[in-house]
């Protein structure tokens, strides 16, 4: 369970990144961030990995707090990014026996990486190919199986689908809807508005910092989330 | 994990141009510089042998004033490896009775065409201090800047994997690297001088090179610290790069040369010329004794009459077939003046360790200055290992100043000075009166020294009548040289492995605590690191 207690972050320069923000994802769910640039969905993630310490407020992972003990809360956790980027000089299998090492998984073989391969749906010929010659469909497909592999409980992700053709994106939301299967906590920022509604059984809205509207998926469908998200911003904008 | 990471950065490195790049450059370097230098102890050495050979010619001599020992320092093989001072200060001290050895003389000059000096080669440490320096530098200057550029450290510590874990797992990986390279280095050095028949090594200079590849380890430690210090302060590879670069120009190229300006600038030593001319007065102030000393003796009555006379510049002479009192006047002069001047020379001693220790001040603060870059410590310690340094050439230097004390004393002991032996081979009770020896080698024609006035006076010639009869035992070349079988042989032991390795702790000690100084401040620079 990813919970943020009056999170708050407040940068050098004085900008007020994140504004007491209260947050919970359950364990099966998938909560979706929206918001435009600078909306404060990014500094959330790198709040819950320890990447920025809070001006105040709490990021707990599983019940353990990030800032007091991050590298227990990071055993609790998987990140994927906007632009997954691994080793180049190393083939896919390399990058996920490294990875899966850091995360905890000595005993993996070839076989359980390429089967783990063909889980995400990457091609065959892939597998043992360096990483300089991967699209960014199949880096964003190997970040996940990244976190397969790691098989932790809760996972962060960072405008995951940005960039990718909507092939590549429906397998992507199909990989984690099967994530969500399996218990998992998925705390997802996105500008995708149409892949929030796809998949998120809750969605917020972020403005300047704060978490400005919290819907389930039942409210969202029933609301019409664009029309919501739009009025929000354009709250903004005046 | 810290495996995991060193494995991942080993390969990383491996498979990169510019492991390849390193490698390639030490496959051309090492042998090609090992060939240089191994040419270069081939020219040192010839030296070495013919300064041996006019060491044994100086103790060729008929009488003791002519002895004048020359040692000669031994060349160290290691010096294939690092030159020092060895090929610059001389290796050759003559002992003299009136001065105590100062510097070594003998030139620099090792080719036979003294012009292709002009062109400058490196000895193998110069080229490894470079080399690895360089490669150490490239190979952690974006240790962690490059992979925050490349987006890869959020992924990593998205993990639960701590900053001393990652960092020492990166040094690990990066000396994994280098590890190869720098055996690589010493094996094909090793390989080139087992494949040279001039080169022979001892065991124990084969395992001061295997000290010299642990020394090299902790140089090439220090300067991955060097690169992930610089890597963890900068957030882009590219400022890092140029800041690792001129780091690298500043340790190599600049800071060596600053020092021995600064040293010459700032720690003043008097000229030699002004030392030499001190030492003339304190040689004219003995000579002026000497002459007083002569004035009060009692000159012959016939005066200074000599028939073989050889002087020399160190106020030796070598005297044969003189009369009996132009002997004696000699051998009570030598007893006075020698002992004189062996008075004389710890008399100017004083003013030569003055001077030596000018020098050595501004040896040291020049020393002290170029500690600052870690190449020129590696550099250090490298020759004081091989033998090559300014501590052991000062031993050696001592060791000929100990010499001559034992000279001296074995002059003293067998009463050379008051012996006849020191100026003349011509036993005492074979020496004659000057009328008997114009008898002699007149063959009876004119029987003393007033018939000899009167008979060059008649025949207006010189001394052809005293030619006539030559008298054996009156030349100097009748003599063989002296048996000099009792005589102190001059021996030096060079430091021992143990010995050399002790006086170089506290430079490896420097390498060691700047490096261990270094990851610790990387580590507090990494911890607040900004991996986004």
């Amino acid at each position: 369970m990813l919970q943020a207690i009056d999170l708050t972050k407040r940068y050098e320069d004085n900008l007020l990144a994140l504004d007491h923000l209260n947050l919970q994802v359950k364990e099966g769910e998938i909560f979706c961030l929206l918001g435009a640039n600078g909306a404060g969905k990014t500094t959330t993630i790198n709040l819950f990995l320890n990447f920025i310490e809070p001006t105040s407020g709490t990021a707990l992972i599983n019940g353990v707090d990030v800032t007091k003990d991050p590298l227990e809360a990071k055993k609790f956790v998987s990140y994927v990014s906007e632009n997954v980027m691994l080793y180049g000089n190393f083939t896919a299998r390399q990058n996920l026996d490294f990875f899966a090492k850091l995360g905890g998984k000595k005993d993996l073989k070839k076989e359980d990486y390429h089967m783990y391969m063909r889980k995400v749906s990457l091609p065959e010929m892939a597998f043992e190919m360096r990483l300089k010659n991967f699209s960014k469909g199949m880096r964003q497909k190997l970040g996940i199986t990244i976190a397969i592999i790691k098989d932790a409980p809760n996972i962060l992700l960072d405008e995951p689908t940005s960039g990718l053709d909507p092939k590549a994106a429906a397998e992507f939301i199909k990989i984690l809807k099967g994530m969500r299967d399996q218990d998992k906590s998925i705390l997802m920022c996105t500008h995708d508005i149409f892949r929030a509604k796809e998949i998120a059984d809750r969605v917020g809205i972020m403005k300047e910092g704060r978490l400005v509207m919290v819907r389930t998926r039942d409210e969202f469908l029933e609301e019409n989330l664009e029309k919501i998200y739009l009025e929000y911003m354009q709250e903004a904008v005046a | 994990m810290i495996i995991s990471i060193a494995l991942k950065e080993f390969y990383n490195n491996l498979v990169s141009a510019r492991f390849a790049i390193g490698f390639l450059l030490c496959l051309v370097l090492v042998p090609l510089t090992l060939i240089v230098s191994i040419n270069d102890y081939k020219g040192k050495l010839r030296e070495y042998e013919s300064q041996k050979k006019e060491a044994e010619n100086s103790l060729q001599v008929r009488v003791y004033s002519k002895l004048h020992p020359e040692v000669v320092r031994p060349l160290k093989p290691l010096s294939i490896f690092t030159r020092g001072v060895s090929y610059n200060v001389g290796s050759k001290v003559k002992i003299l009775l009136g001065e105590k050895p100062m510097l070594s003389s003998g030139g620099s000059l090792v080719r036979e065409n003294p012009f292709l000096n002009a062109f400058f080669s490196m000895d193998f440490i110069t080229i490894l201090a470079i080399t690895l320096s360089l490669l150490a530098l490239l190979f952690t200057y974006d240790s962690c800047s490059g992979e925050r550029e490349q987006g890869t450290l959020k992924l990593v510590f998205s993990n639960s994997l701590g900053r001393a874990k990652f960092l020492l797992g990166k040094v690990i990986g990066v000396c994994l690297t280098l590890l190869p390279i720098t055996l690589f280095c010493y094996l094909l050095a090793a390989l080139v001088i087992i494949l040279s028949p001039q080169v022979s090594f001892s065991v124990m200079e084969w395992i001061s090179i295997g000290v010299l590849f642990v020394v090299s380890i902790i140089f090439f430690g220090l300067c991955m610290m060097v690169g992930l210090f610089i890597s963890c302060r900068l957030r882009s590879s590219v400022t890092s790069i140029i800041v690792c670069l001129f780091i690298w120009v500043l340790f190599l190229f600049i800071l060596p040369n600053l020092s021995t300006y600064a040293a010459r600038s700032f720690i003043n030593v008097s000229s030699r010329e002004k030392l030499d001319l001190a030492l003339q007065e304190i040689d004219s102030e003995f000579n002026s004794k000497c002459d007083q000393h002569q004035k009060s003796m009692e000159e012959p009555p016939y005066g200074m009459w000599y028939w073989n006379y050889w002087g020399g510049e160190y106020g030796d002479y070598e005297e044969a077939g003189s009369p009996d009192l132009v002997m004696k006047y000699h051998w009570q002069l030598n007893q006075f003046t020698e002992p004189l001047r062996i008075d004389y020379a710890d008399k100017k001693w004083p003013l030569q360790k003055s001077y030596l220790e000018e020098l050595d001040r501004q040896r040291k603060f020049a020393e002290r200055l170029s500690l600052l870059s870690p190449s020129e410590i590696f550099r250090l310690a490298a020759s004081t290992l091989c033998g090559t340094d300014v501590s052991a050439h000062y031993s050696f230097l001592e060791r000929t100043r100990e010499y001559r004390e034992e000279f001296i004393d074995f002059f003293k002991n067998k009463k050379i000075f008051e012996s006849y032996q020191y100026f003349t081979r011509q036993p005492p009770e074979n020496l004659m009166t000057l009328d008997e020896i114009i008898r002699v080698r007149s063959g009876g024609l004119v029987n003393n020294q007033q018939e000899l006035s009167e008979w060059q006076r008649l025949n207006k010639d010189g001394f052809s009548v005293l030619f006539k009869v030559d008298i054996p035992g009156s030349h100097n070349e009748d003599y063989e040289p002296l048996d000099l079988s009792d005589m102190p042989k001059f021996n030096w032991q060079q430091g021992t492995i143990a010995g050399n390795l002790k006086k170089c702790l506290d430079k490896i000690g420097m390498l060691v605590s700047a490096g261990v100084l270094l990851f610790f401040l990387s580590f507090v620079s990494f911890v607040r690191y900004d991996v986004r």
